[in-house]
């Protein structure tokens, strides 16, 4: 506790209602478990998932996923391996042989940024740490705000702070209304933003990137998004 | 939190190389409640579910950025979990302006919880109305020190902004609430 903050009766009140537990949380706990499950759980993660047999007393222990240790877990990371090259394949065929769509595009790039990373801060700039669930793979994807450029024809000066993603496709960076490079996508249920060139940056998470500063004027392009100050992103 | 190798650190659990999903079961399992109820109060049961998943989520794609405030992980996933708020403030108001109910709480069992309780009992109608009403950055502050606990160093380096702006959205949220409460207490029955 700060030294030059007492609690006074109405943040003593709210202090109070915060040990409280709340309804239906052992469920939601179990639920949410499961779904963190899924999300992790492509054919990689799933095979990472922890053991019933090993994890007794928690959560996690009635979890149908196959065992992580020893063979089993580098038999299935190997499968995997070969079975996102295998879709990254496909997506590159597709590409070439016909107009390519935004899940062609993103999962090329995907299967190319998949394991390296570069992060960096509390909850920094991120580029891929895992590979795609099937989840998303299969998700639909939302366009951000873009301007003509390809990622890296433009401006170097230095842009960084939260990235925030709204369920209408608007981004944020510090604030600033973010305009990216053309190809970007919004993915995951806008929990990321996905450059053509395979850079993923999450939302929440502090990024830094390069690009240039401007103002509402300058973007050429209507849009719903709102912020008279804007950021372009290469 | 033991630093014995029965029971290891959430750096430790963060940072496992061997088995990084079955360690980071572990935090899940350790922060999940904690996280749920923060995010509840704020956004509802339903939205905190969806966004606890995302908050574990990003953390474990991000694990390898974690640094250690303290022994425990929670200020950076009640850190995350903010910033994921900010993408549903409508939520928030709305279950806010809902919450004229007193939420259920523990029966007191000491006279300072007594005291607590009285004041909560009393006012939190008006709390919440007030709450509300504060600036996003005012409410994620005052929420992230009573909610959460944090100091308002750990505040400051998870919102991103110095100690001092975080002293003074405080002390804004908290004089207009007491500002409310104040009025809220004149006003005749």
């Amino acid at each position: 506790m700060e030294p030059d903050t007492e609690l006074t009766p109405e943040l003593r009140g709210l202090r109070y209602f915060a040990q409280a537990p709340i309804e239906g949380e052992i469920e939601a706990q179990v639920r949410s478990r499961e779904a963190f499950h899924r999300r992790m759980g492509g054919p990689v993660g799933s095979a990472s998932m922890p053991a019933a047999d090993e994890r007794d007393g928690s959560p996690w222990a009635n979890e149908s996923a196959p065992v992580d240790n020893g063979r089993r877990g580098r038999l299935a990371l190997a499968l995997a391996l070969v079975f996102l090259i295998a879709i990254a394949g496909a997506a590159v065929v597709s590409r070439t042989t016909s107009s390519s769509t935004e899940f062609a595009s993103d999962a090329s790039t995907t299967s190319g940024s998949a394991y390296s990373s570069s992060t960096t801060g509390a909850q920094g700039e991120s580029t891929s740490v895992a590979p795609p669930t099937t989840e998303e793979t299969e998700a639909s994807y939302l366009e951000p705000e873009v301007h003509p450029w390809p990622a890296g024809a433009g401006e170097e000066a230095l842009i960084g702070g939260l990235l925030t993603i709204e369920p209408d496709g608007c981004t944020t960076i510090g604030g600033d209304r973010a305009v990216w490079p053309a190809g970007t996508v919004i993915e995951g249920d806008e929990a990321q933003v996905r450059l053509a060139d395979g850079r993923t940056y999450v939302a929440g998470a502090q990024v830094q990137l390069s690009g240039g500063f401007h103002t509402a004027a300058e973007t050429s392009s209507p849009t719903k998004c709102e912020g008279e100050k804007v950021v372009f992103v290469f | 939190m033991g630093t014995s190798a029965l029971t290891p650190t959430d750096a430790e659990l963060l940072g496992a190389r061997i088995d990084p999903q079955v360690a980071f079961a572990q935090v899940f399992d350790r922060h999940f409640l904690t996280l749920y109820r923060f995010l509840a109060r704020r956004v509802g049961p339903t939205d905190a579910e969806d966004i606890a998943v995302e908050v574990f989520t990003i953390a474990f794609r991000q694990r390898g950025d974690y640094v250690a405030l303290g022994t425990s992980a929670l200020p950076w996933l009640y850190g995350i979990a903010n910033n994921l708020v900010s993408r549903h403030r409508r939520s928030e108001q709305r279950y806010l302006n809902a919450l004229r109910r007193v939420p259920e709480a523990p029966s007191p069992a000491t006279e300072e919880e007594i005291v607590a309780r009285t004041d909560a009992d009393r006012l939190w109608p008006v709390v919440a109305a007030a709450l509300a009403r504060l600036s996003d950055d005012e409410r994620d502050a005052l929420l992230l020190f009573v909610w959460a606990d944090l100091r308002y160093a750990d505040i400051a380096q998870l919102v991103g902004v110095p100690v001092g702006t975080v002293r003074s959205r405080i002390n804004r949220a908290r004089h207009r609430l007491k500002t409310e409460i104040t009025t809220w207490n004149q006003i005749p029955s």
